[in-house]
């Protein structure tokens, strides 16, 4: 992995957990109070924006890194081998739950892929914590 | 702090009973000038949430309802303000009903991308419509969950109606 793929890595992976949260955060509880009835944050479009903005940088960096990095350490025997393979399984499962989130329009399954593209982000972050602690202990 | 909370209280109330209500300066209200409206407001308790989530499978976001009590000539009507989440950003109509069905639904605001709003003609298809007629209407391309959202508060209203609240 070259310094350039790892500050993508690190960037997207980081740019797109702070986005979500902050989508999720003003979706649930940033809803403002007008005259005729409650209002989406006006701060959510861009949140959303931004989110769907580094997205794709966070698709490529895994991408860019899976030949020589994931397949590779797949492989091999490694401790790091676990969290490794859990992030890229989540990977996968985080990129069908936002698609899901983007063009399906029954709203009891959008609820809970709401949750589950939530949960699996959430749970991508803190593997990807212990992924690079596990590196450097 | 409480003697504060309580002169705040005292201050907004005042406040509130000095000013017109806003509402009443809708198009809508300023056409029926000649109708006698009172303010109705429904304060939805828990067993109401319940028995409308079992009936219909929705939540209600709001334990608050906007509600107007409209008397034009002997005839009386109930004009409901309502708000729903169409995906991210939220539409507010105003429905007219008046012995059980709906007999005006305007669009208020409708704060997602305009491209999303149905148009004008779809939203008329409901007047006229009772409970058990608002799923034979057409579904409307591009717009399915503006349509979805339109029905829910459709089916809000009529409900909250056929409970004579």
């Amino acid at each position: 992995m070259t310094k350039l793929e790892k500050q993508i890595l690190l960037v997207s992976i980081f740019a797109t957990t702070i986005t979500g949260i902050l989508v999720y955060l003003l979706r649930e509880w940033g809803n403002v109070e007008t005259l005729l009835g409650p209002e989406a944050n006006p701060f959510l479009t861009h949140a959303q924006g931004l989110h769907y903005l580094f997205t794709p940088f966070f698709i490529l960096s895994i991408s860019l890194i899976f030949k020589q990095h994931v397949y590779e350490k797949i492989q091999s025997s490694e401790k790091r081998r676990i969290s490794g393979f859990t992030m890229v399984s989540l990977y996968l499962m985080i990129i069908v739950s936002g698609q899901i989130l983007l063009y399906i329009t029954e709203v009891n399954f959008t609820y809970y892929a709401r949750y589950a593209h939530l949960l699996l982000g959430s749970w991508f972050a803190l593997t990807f914590l212990r992924h690079l602690v596990l590196r450097f202990s | 702090m409480e003697l504060l909370t309580y002169i705040l209280l005292i201050f907004f109330s005042l406040q509130v009973k000095a000013s017109e209500d806003p509402i009443l300066r809708l198009e809508f209200f300023q056409k029926h000038e000649d109708c006698i409206i009172e303010r109705k407001y429904i304060y939805l308790d828990r067993e109401i949430k319940t028995i409308y989530e079992r009936e219909i499978n929705q939540a209600f976001e709001s334990s608050i309802i906007k509600r107007y009590q409209m008397n034009c000539l002997g005839q009386i009507s109930k004009v409901y303000i309502l708000s729903d989440r169409v995906r991210s950003h939220y539409q507010t109509l105003l429905i007219q009903i008046s012995k059980e069905r709906i007999q005006v639904l305007e669009v208020l605001k409708f704060s997602e991308p305009q491209k999303y709003q149905a148009p004008k003609s779809w939203y008329h298809k409901f007047v006229t419509r009772s409970d058990s007629e608002i799923f034979n209407i057409d579904a409307v391309t591009g717009a399915t969950l503006t349509r979805y959202s339109t029905m829910r508060m459709a089916k809000k209203a009529l409900f909250l109606e056929s409970k004579n609240l």
